[in-house]
């Protein structure tokens, strides 16, 4: 029975969306990295001189309130949502986009949770208008830039879809 | 100029984005008004289709540069393809299979966990697997646009519960308990979450699973910490489990075997994955929850699959959840039982029900609205039906098991609505003394046969207050029809094997309290609501009430009921008149007259080609024994004019 809960996951150098078992989880990846580059365009307009809009606001607060909630799962203070896996998703496509590929795997719970909260703090003063200087904006630019392409590349496929050629191990 | 790019990619999104709204469009158009929940789901993705469109123009807007410009319209090209997939997993194989009653029971079960207004949006999906869309369709829709999804007032409050059941086999009465057990669990945890209250937290050692070697699924190889990963993968097993836990409390032995069998089918009992446990561990924690209240029928119905409990023996995470798992076996049957806030189904209380209920089906009678047990009348429930539907199939029963449950089921859910409409409760028949005169049988000599458990058993059911009267019983409509459609073909030949009755016909169903209009000239063919069982001594004729065949309403060109026949009759229903008339499934508008024969008949050829029918059925007047001899006939006669033949 598919009842899988929306989430992001990521395989080595490949962000793989879904894992291609829930159509649900797709439609969330979707939505996800809609809001990865929502982030990563307030933070290029801020950048180049402009002001951040009230859709920016909404997108920045969305994000840190997601990357708060999965450090405080990774510290044990709250128990991980299975009906909801948003938090879970965002967070998982930010470390990803962060990093290097496969580097979670070896950090401790507490360094990601760190790594979480940092990035929460950046969006935060970046939705209330404080000022951040070029460098950290050119960051979260690049940073959610990537996450959002992490999760395109994930749910697109190469070409069409060809049947009939027989590949692997099977019946023949 | 040539256009840019990002400018390429605006409009062909644009285009899609129209494209989908006319095929939602069309959709609603093929569909007609059946029922809320469908209806109002196709509307949503309407009003999708309108708002995609206008996310892109403000994304394009609100994107700094082109570069921004591209990653906006590949993002929200990605959220149309997952929609429309959505759509088309869900709505292109339609919801005329499903039956209406399931809707129902999906609504009520909802209310009775302070869940109102629920709308169930049932569909046939792909094959294969169950798919239950656990989150709320409009919030999950639409996440992330933020354009004003310019719904109609009606829509702004709607919740739908969206089940899409595996085609060709999803359907079937047998596993209706992984539909309004396991996967109704999985939607009201999202509105009402029972999940922190069993306590993983505290058996679950982050250390344990930090020190576990096998690798994970490929999938969350590198997502986050190991610990992190399979903590999640935890929570999702045990998310699994408490519905399996909530099939069982309300289903009881009929849980288990439908989650079991059905699992089976689906991979092999030992296959782990990220998301739901092993088979051979939902199963075994299925029969400890059943453990002690587990009686004779239900060791009939559960034991055949005993073999396929157990557990895993790799990979070593896997073992180990698998042990954290088990550890919570009382806890979870505690919550869950809390949590569902109606008592366990039991077969003790129940057994004596089931196994009469399983008798009947045997005798190819579906089921009742009442049986006597110990000389008292108990009210028949839809999960005894369930219950004795898996009793029969375990105990080889010959008759049409699944066409049976579901008449069964769909004749309470009938009576249901016709209790809350204030209808009159179900009373049994008056008996009378028998009469041995052969000839048309009054209402008290009906009344007898009604009453009697023998060979001389006449079965009307459901027989409702006053439905037997005069020297006739009342028939209803049910509510599932079939209709003629446009057909390319210029005429029908009845003996051409390469034509069908369904190449110019279909079935359609209609919800309880819906109606069917009937144009005038226009021939549909209904059923009746009662499913009929005749002994071998009586024959009967129907025929159209007066009242109905004064305002051009003409049913039963068909007349004769045949001895030994069982099922619901087939009606030929004709608007005779000069405007369209409305059909309310449960109208009564014909008539059985039943008349004793000289002598018992012969009991009929099992080959028969009408037994037990629940719903009109298709003509298979190409099924006809001398068919073969007139074609041969008309080969024969063409051959000497020179005409081209069959």
């Amino acid at each position: 029975m598919h009842t899988s809960s929306p989430t992001v996951r990521v395989d080595g150098s490949r962000a793989v969306v879904g894992a291609g078992d829930s159509l649900e989880l797709r439609m969330n990846a979707s939505a996800v990295g809609l809001l990865s580059i929502r982030v990563a365009s307030a933070a290029a307009r801020v950048r180049g001189g402009g002001q951040i809009n009230q859709r920016d606001q909404v997108a920045l607060r969305s994000v840190s309130t997601d990357l708060r909630e999965e450090a405080r799962v990774l510290r044990g203070e709250i128990v991980p949502s299975v009906t909801d896996e948003t938090a879970y998703a965002v967070a998982g496509v930010t470390l990803t986009a962060l990093g290097q590929p496969g580097d979670t795997a070896s950090a401790t719970d507490e360094d990601l949770a760190r790594r979480l909260d940092r990035v929460a703090n950046d969006l935060e003063k970046l939705a209330s208008g404080r000022s951040l200087d070029d460098a950290l904006l050119a960051r979260l630019e690049s940073v959610f830039l990537r996450a959002g392409e992490l999760v395109t590349d994930s749910l697109g496929e190469s070409g069409e879809v060809l049947e009939g050629v027989p590949q692997g191990p099977g019946p023949r | 100029m040539a256009l840019r790019l990002e400018e390429r990619l605006r409009i062909s999104l644009e285009d899609r984005a129209r494209a989908f709204g006319e095929r939602i469009e069309r959709e609603i158009a093929r569909v007609g008004n059946t029922g809320p929940g469908v209806t109002h789901a196709l509307q949503l993705f309407g009003c999708y289709a309108g708002a995609l469109g206008r996310q892109v123009r403000q994304s394009w807007e609100d994107s700094p540069n082109p570069k921004f410009k591209v990653a906006s319209m590949r993002m929200l090209n990605q959220h149309l393809r997952t929609r429309v997939e959505l759509f088309d997993s869900r709505f292109s194989r339609g919801h005329m299979a499903v039956p209406s009653a399931l809707a129902a029971t999906i609504e009520q079960e909802c209310k009775q966990h302070g869940l109102d207004k629920r709308e169930a949006v049932l569909t046939v999906g792909p094959p294969g697997n169950f798919t239950t869309f656990i989150a709320d369709l409009q919030s999950f829709l639409f996440r992330q646009i933020q354009v004003d999804p310019a719904f109609p007032d009606h829509l702004v409050d709607s919740h739908l519960v969206m089940i899409a059941m595996p085609d060709s086999e999803g359907t079937r009465a047998a596993w209706q308990p992984i539909v309004v057990g396991h996967e109704l669990a999985h939607y009201i945890q999202t509105a009402n979450p029972v999940i922190t209250r069993v306590g993983l937290e505290t058996v679950l050692d982050k250390g344990e699973l930090a020190a576990t070697k096998d690798p994970l699924p490929p999938s969350l190889a590198a997502t986050t910490s190991r610990s992190r990963a399979l903590e999640q993968i935890a929570m999702r097993w045990l998310n699994e489990l408490i519905c399996d836990a909530y099939a069982v409390h309300r289903m009881g032995a009929a849980g288990l075997a439908s989650l079991a069998e059905f699992l089976e089918s689906v991979a092999a009992s030992t296959v782990v994955s990220a998301s739901h446990p092993p088979a051979r561990l939902r199963t075994q924690m299925m029969f400890e929850w059943l453990g002690s209240d587990m009686t004779e029928v239900d060791a009939e119905i559960a034991e055949p699959l005993r073999e396929l409990a157990g557990s895993v023996t790799k990979p070593d995470w896997a073992v180990y959840l698998t042990i954290v798992m088990s550890s919570l076996t009382s806890k979870i049957k505690e919550v869950v039982a809390d949590w569902a806030g109606t008592p366990a189904y039991t077969q003790r209380a129940r057994q004596s029900v089931v196994s009469e209920l399983a008798d009947r089906i045997a005798d190819g009678i579906p089921g009742a609205e009442s049986v006597a047990i110990h000389s008292e009348f108990v009210e028949v429930e839809p999960v005894d039906i369930i219950n004795a539907s898996w009793l029969a199939i375990h105990r080889g029963t010959t008759t049409p098991v699944n066409r049976l449950t579901l008449k069964a089921l769909d004749t309470l859910a009938f009576l249901h609505q016709w209790r809350s409409a204030e209808g009159e409760k179900l009373r049994e028949a008056p008996l009378a003394p028998a009469s041995a005169a052969p000839g048309a049988l009054t209402a008290s000599e009906i009344a007898e046969r009604l009453s009697r458990t023998d060979q001389r058993r006449l079965v009307v059911t459901p027989l409702l207050p006053g439905s037997v009267k005069g020297a006739s019983v009342d028939l209803r409509t049910g509510n599932k029809f079939i209709v003629f459609e446009r057909s390319t073909a210029a005429a029908f030949d009845a003996l051409d094997p390469a034509q069908d009755p369904r190449s110019m016909q279909s079935s359609i169903e209609r919800a309880w309290g819906d109606v069917l209009f009937l144009h005038p000239g226009q021939l549909v063919l209904a059923s009746t609501l009662e499913y009929i069982s005749m002994p071998g001594d009586l024959t009967a004729q129907v025929i159209t009430r007066s009242s109905y065949g004064r305002l051009g309403l003409i049913s039963a060109t068909a007349v004769q009921v045949h001895p030994y026949f069982a099922g619901c009759l087939t009606l030929e229903l004709a608007n005779l008149g000069e405007i369209p008339m409305a059909i309310t499934p449960g109208e009564r508008i014909a008539q059985l007259m039943l008349f004793t024969t000289t002598s018992p008949a012969a009991e009929p050829e099992s080959g028969d080609k009408y037994r037990f029918p629940t719903g009109p059925e298709f003509s298979k007047v190409r099924e006809d024994r001398e068919t073969e001899v007139l074609r041969n006939m008309r080969r024969r006669f063409d051959e000497r004019v020179g005409r081209r033949s069959l």
